[in-house]
């Protein structure tokens, strides 16, 4: 009996070994204000550009008076994604980051109609899209997902109808990144809220 | 085509997150239950333009793809949840016995 119990000191000793090496364990990184700031500022401004789409005529909804923002919502995220990967523990927030640009490349191929009307994607073109990111340019690039090659997309339009299920989705997803980054801030939970 | 109801799509979505979570989970529902039902939403608004013909099938599948994405980033944000608890948990016990193990070491080990 008193072996047993000097075996089981033992794996507590070495448990505390294995885990501790220092004061404490740490699974996720630390709360990082400026991704929070920034995840906030790309929400307003999905937010604010899909409002005004809703609102806007024929002309508003083209993509090639769409691109501009998009390069720019595109760049947002590069930055965004740069600082994560910078910031130890933060696999979590690197995943979130890239499904929001992969969301973003899928805005694109709406915009420019790149997509089979009477067809869902294939595996092909979703892999693609994942792989690819936005597809930035003027043209529908099946190296990017689209069903087919296919140049000046520009006079395209955005389905209006489908403008208020896309808003819904990016005010989520960056809603997701800022609460997995308050959470980091670990024990306080009234600033979580 | 049967249509969604958001009551049966949010309570197999919180069933399924539970069994995952199991007694984590009271810790976490405050922001996934909220987070399920606005992703249901957002599903049964899918089914209803593409079922009044308002959108192509292929745009269709796209927003269905962007859906899931958004579920995936909801999902992380809760793991992200879950690891906090987890990493609590064991810096409380480790805190526990931080005395008894440096008193019997000799030296602050912990």
């Amino acid at each position: 009996m008193r072996a047993i119990y000097s075996n089981n000191n033992c794996l507590v000793f070495a448990l505390v070994f294995l885990v501790s090496g220092c004061s404490s364990v740490q699974l996720i990184s630390n709360y990082d204000e400026t991704t929070d700031r920034n995840a906030q500022a790309l929400q307003r401004k999905f937010d604010s550009h899909l409002v005004s789409l809703q609102n806007s005529g024929e002309e508003g909804l083209k993509f090639k008076n769409n691109q501009e923002f998009y390069e720019s919502a595109s760049v947002d995220l590069t930055a965004l994604k740069v600082r994560a990967e910078g910031i130890y523990k933060n696999k979590i927030t690197i995943e979130q980051i890239d499904l929001a640009t992969t969301n973003l490349a899928y805005l694109v191929l709406l915009n420019k109609r790149c997509m089979s009307t009477d067809k869902p994607l294939t595996a092909a073109q979703i892999q693609a899209v994942g792989e690819m990111g936005p597809d930035l340019s003027m043209d529908c690039d099946v190296a990017f997902g689209a069903e087919a090659d296919r140049p000046a997309r520009g006079e395209m339009t955005l389905e209006r109808e489908a403008i208020p299920s896309i808003k819904s989705m990016f005010n989520q997803l960056f809603g997701a990144i800022m609460a997995a980054e308050l959470a980091k801030k670990r024990g306080d939970k009234s600033s979580k809220e | 085509m049967a249509s969604l109801k958001l009551e049966d799509l949010v309570t197999s979505m919180l069933a399924a997150a539970k069994a995952v979570f199991d007694k984590r989970w009271p810790d976490i529902k405050d922001y996934a239950e909220p987070e399920f039902e606005k992703l249901a939403r957002t599903l049964i608004q899918i089914e209803g333009i593409r079922t009044r013909k308002k959108i192509s099938e292929g745009s269709a599948s796209v927003l269905l793809e962007m859906q899931k994405n958004t579920t995936r980033a909801v999902m992380l944000a809760v793991e992200g949840m879950g690891l906090v608890l987890i990493e609590e948990a064991i810096n409380a016990a480790l805190k526990a016995v931080k005395d008894v193990v440096n008193t019997a070491l000799g030296f602050a080990l912990i």
